[in-house]
């Protein structure tokens, strides 16, 4: 009675989208193409920006501001790393306004003790139960606890448990301890990049501690719904910048006396392996391979 | 190009290669997005679609010199999204899996055409009977009634000789029958022809 091709024509009757007419989004390659000029215009600034000013004097914030990046990098130079001053209340100070050199109240004080948490207390106490788990595995909690100062991007629950199969496991295994190293020193920049210094259209290109490049990228990743109004901020290889492929930041700013975490919304893999599928080829080959 | 401390603002050195390069991958993913965001929404639940393409066009960036010209390009996009979303889906149950591909229908079936209710439940029952499918033959009937590939073009989807796919559909049709009808007697004695609650009708599963 039912016949092959009658399930036939309801099946195609039943495509989820059967008219894909729906416009190339600018994020993707030319996007990126604009990244590579734009990153080419920051360098030139960069190389005539005289030496480090220890007072900024920036003006107000403009759609682009490359020299307040070249500022920011000289200061890293210059101030061993040590950047932008700690900003607690990250929404109210914009990055051009004079310090005060004294606290105004008493009140102001507890900040100190926030303070006092290292990057691996503010994992804990935020729930990055799996990233810390595997920075254990991987013996990175000294590394974490100590001077730093680091930016860590860290990868939320969700973000590990969106991994392939068997892929944590793999990682988390004895054998593999390296490769977990790899992947999450790809996850930690030296010095301090706060989300409150950064303004749309920005891109810093760092080097982590794993010693691969990782771009930082504000606003280019904004897309799709429930994105109204938030500048994005999308971290990942130039690569995967280019092909649209960056983890975005979910949380930012989360200070730590070490440096500052912002959560992402993916795991990332260094450029050299590739991607998760590539490690996950890597490490499950290894893994049947003996 | 140097690093300035820790943190470079400059760019790795764009030579001419990587400038085609770059040329090459804007041309594919112009050409191609739309149809590999619509293979992609096909298959995985709206949260999982900008990371599918996403990794796609990834993995086409990183080997675009392997990435054949003009049609073919897209059947090479469609061969690694297949893999990716493959890679996507046994990172969850199957549980999961096959919630988020109801769901995903649920989403979409009001838009299917306006023959309404009526056979809403139909295009349901079809879809879950292409989930109990094993996920060659269930890709195999999407290549062919979503993506309207010819056979040609799914054998170089698949990386299979194009005899080896037509006893494929072949099969895959059959068995996709079987299930729809099995799912039918279960669910509803006759077949929905009107739009009454008829799911309801039978109770348990």
């Amino acid at each position: 009675m039912t016949t092959d091709d009658d399930v036939m024509r309801l099946f195609e009757r039943a495509n989820p989208v059967p008219d894909p007419g729906l416009a190339v989004p600018k994020v993707g390659a030319s996007g990126y193409l604009d990244i590579i000029e734009r990153k080419q215009t920051t360098m030139t600034l960069t190389t005539t920006e005289p030496e480090a000013p220890e007072h900024r004097d920036h003006e107000d914030a403009s759609p682009w501001r490359p020299w307040l990046l070249a500022a920011a990098a000289l200061l890293l130079v210059v101030g061993g790393l040590v950047i932008v001053g700690v900003r607690s209340g990250s929404d109210q100070a914009p990055a051009d306004q004079p310090r005060p050199t004294a606290p105004l109240s008493t009140e102001t004080l507890p900040a100190v003790e926030e303070n006092a948490a290292t990057i691996v207390d503010v994992a804990i106490a935020n729930d990055f139960t799996t990233l810390v788990a595997a920075a254990e595995a991987a013996g990175l909690l000294e590394t974490l606890s100590g001077d730093g100062p680091f930016t860590m991007f860290a990868p939320t629950d969700e973000a590990f448990a969106d991994l392939p199969d068997g892929l944590l496991d793999a990682l988390l295994l004895e054998e593999n301890r390296e490769t977990l190293s790899a992947v999450l020193e790809y996850h930690i920049v030296p010095g301090e990049i706060r989300a409150a210094d950064l303004a749309d259209g920005d891109e810093i290109n760092t080097v982590t501690l794993q010693g691969e490049e990782l771009l930082i990228v504000v606003d280019l990743s904004r897309r799709g719904p429930g994105t109204d109004g938030e500048t994005l901020i999308g971290v990942g290889s130039l690569d995967r910048l280019r092909a649209g492929a960056q983890s975005d930041v979910v949380t930012r700013d989360l200070e730590a006396r070490n440096g500052v975490v912002h959560s992402i919304n993916r795991v990332m893999v260094p450029p050299s392996i590739g991607n998760v599928i590539a490690l996950g080829d890597v490490l499950l080959a290894d893994e049947a391979g003996g | 190009v140097g690093h300035i401390g820790y943190v470079t603002l400059s760019p790795a050195a764009i030579d001419d290669d990587d400038r085609a390069a770059v040329v090459r991958f804007e041309a594919l993913y112009e050409a191609h997005f739309v149809a590999v965001s619509a293979y992609c929404r096909r298959r995985v639940a709206v949260e999982y679609v900008d990371d599918t393409v996403a990794e796609t066009f990834l993995t086409a960036w990183r080997r675009i010199t392997e990435v054949p010209d003009g049609e073919r390009g897209l059947f090479w996009l469609y061969r690694v999204a297949y893999r990716v979303v493959g890679h996507q889906w046994r990172g969850r149950s199957r549980r999961q899996r096959l919630a988020a591909k109801l769901e995903n229908v649920a989403a979409t079936s009001a838009a299917t055409p306006e023959d309404d209710a009526v056979d809403r439940d139909e295009v349901r029952r079809v879809l879950r009977a292409s989930a109990r499918l094993n996920e060659s033959d269930a890709e195999i009937l999407r290549l062919v009634a979503w993506e309207h590939l010819s056979r040609d073009a799914i054998a170089e989807v698949l990386g299979i000789n194009s005899n080896a796919v037509s006893q494929r559909i072949h099969r895959a049709r059959a068995n996709l029958t079987k299930e729809f009808v099995r799912l039918e007697r279960r669910t509803d004695r006759t077949p929905a022809t009107r739009n009454a609650p008829a799911a309801r009708k039978g109770g348990t599963p």
